[in-house]
């Protein structure tokens, strides 16, 4: 009785901790300025946030193995060009060493999705771990932020594959 | 294989082989089309009627292969009223749920949750998810195909054990 007792207790203490590491761990939530981060390009170039202020945009995660992300990508690319028409732009962002399994790589992830992958609108990187933790700290693959012109986080989702409709209310809607 | 040949033929005659033949294909077809949804789902990161846009004709064909295989085995386990195979009904359903694996466990969110759950650091999440939900997206073939074989483990098992049972003498069935 008594080791079920201990047992009882120390596995409320771990949930309690993990509740709390998790809580502490909250990513940047709707209504919330995204993080004005500088992220590094598949180009070797730097993307800054002035680049991107003043346009609303998708700051979007992902993982070269994971096939969401590129059905995902595929699925953007076949609209790559409305969303240039409104005036939106893709900030893809590789999550720090694919989430501890190094994928193909985003070159390889890049040339998969084809001529709309140099879209003009469209930039592709790779994120550092301390913008990974920030970004995403539950680990989610797939995960993006729509940010509308002023830099203020207007929703949090995940898997463009299958919330396309979302993004394309943001494009049509955002300020 | 003549044994596995005369257990199906075994389970589809007699007198109640319409409400056998209605149950199978009924049951299948549910089975199927949770596993038409199910199996593509990996590449939209959940379960989703949007997967049926990733369908392909392979992937259906494995979920039919599933559903009706998995329904058969069942039909012929619960014909065997004098000697259920336990085997063929675990082989079976562990088929059905190696199935389900990587759609449910590659690219959503389970894995971190579960990772957070177990009170692992932002860092063992960030370094340790993509080591666990790459497996699925990576062998996700190779699980198809385990659940496929296992399914068809299982009708074997259940219709030589039905085969078996059937060709006792009445008074040694009723002692098994």
């Amino acid at each position: 009785m008594k080791a079920l007792r201990s047992i009882a207790f120390t596995t409320t203490l771990l949930f309690l901790a993990a509740f709390a590491g998790v809580l502490a761990a909250e990513p940047p939530g709707e209504g919330q300025p995204a993080p004005a981060f500088t992220y590094n390009l598949l180009d070797g170039s730097r993307l800054s946030p002035g680049t991107l202020h003043g346009h609303p945009y998708v700051l979007w995660m992902v993982a070269t193995w994971c096939p969401s992300c590129q059905t995902g990508s595929n699925v953007v690319a076949s609209h790559i060009t409305f969303l240039r028409a409104h005036g939106v732009r893709i900030v893809e962002m590789q999550l720090a060493n694919d989430l501890g399994q190094p994928g193909p790589g985003l070159a390889s992830f890049h040339k998969a999705v084809g001529k709309s992958a140099s879209s003009p609108n469209w930039y592709w990187g790779e994120l550092t771990e301390a913008q990974t933790a920030a970004l995403d700290p539950k680990g989610d693959m797939d995960l993006y932020y729509l940010v509308d012109a002023h830099g203020k986080i207007v929703a949090v989702s995940g898997n463009p594959a299958a919330t396309w409709d979302a993004i394309a209310h943001f494009a049509t809607t955002a300020p | 294989m003549g044994q596995v040949l005369q257990g199906i033929a075994l389970t589809f005659a007699g007198p109640k082989r319409w409400r056998t033949y209605g149950v199978a294909l009924g049951l299948g077809t549910i089975i199927t089309a949770f596993y038409l949804v199910m199996l593509p789902s990996s590449a939209v990161g959940g379960f989703s009627l949007i997967a049926l846009h990733y369908l392909t004709p392979g992937l259906a064909l494995a979920a039919a292969a599933l559903g009706y295989g998995f329904a058969l085995a069942l039909a012929i386990n619960a014909g065997a009223v004098a000697q259920r195979n336990r085997t063929a009904g675990v082989v079976g359903v562990g088929g059905l749920l190696a199935a389900v694996l990587p759609g449910s466990l590659c690219c959503t969110s389970i894995i971190p949750s579960l990772l957070a759950a177990f009170g692992a650091s932002v860092p063992t999440i960030l370094g340790t998810t993509g080591k666990i939900a790459s497996i699925f997206a990576v062998y996700e073939g190779g699980f198809i195909a385990a659940s496929i074989a296992g399914v068809a483990l299982s009708i074997v098992l259940a219709a030589r054990s039905r085969a078996a049972t059937c060709s006792l003498p009445t008074h040694q069935r009723g002692s098994q």
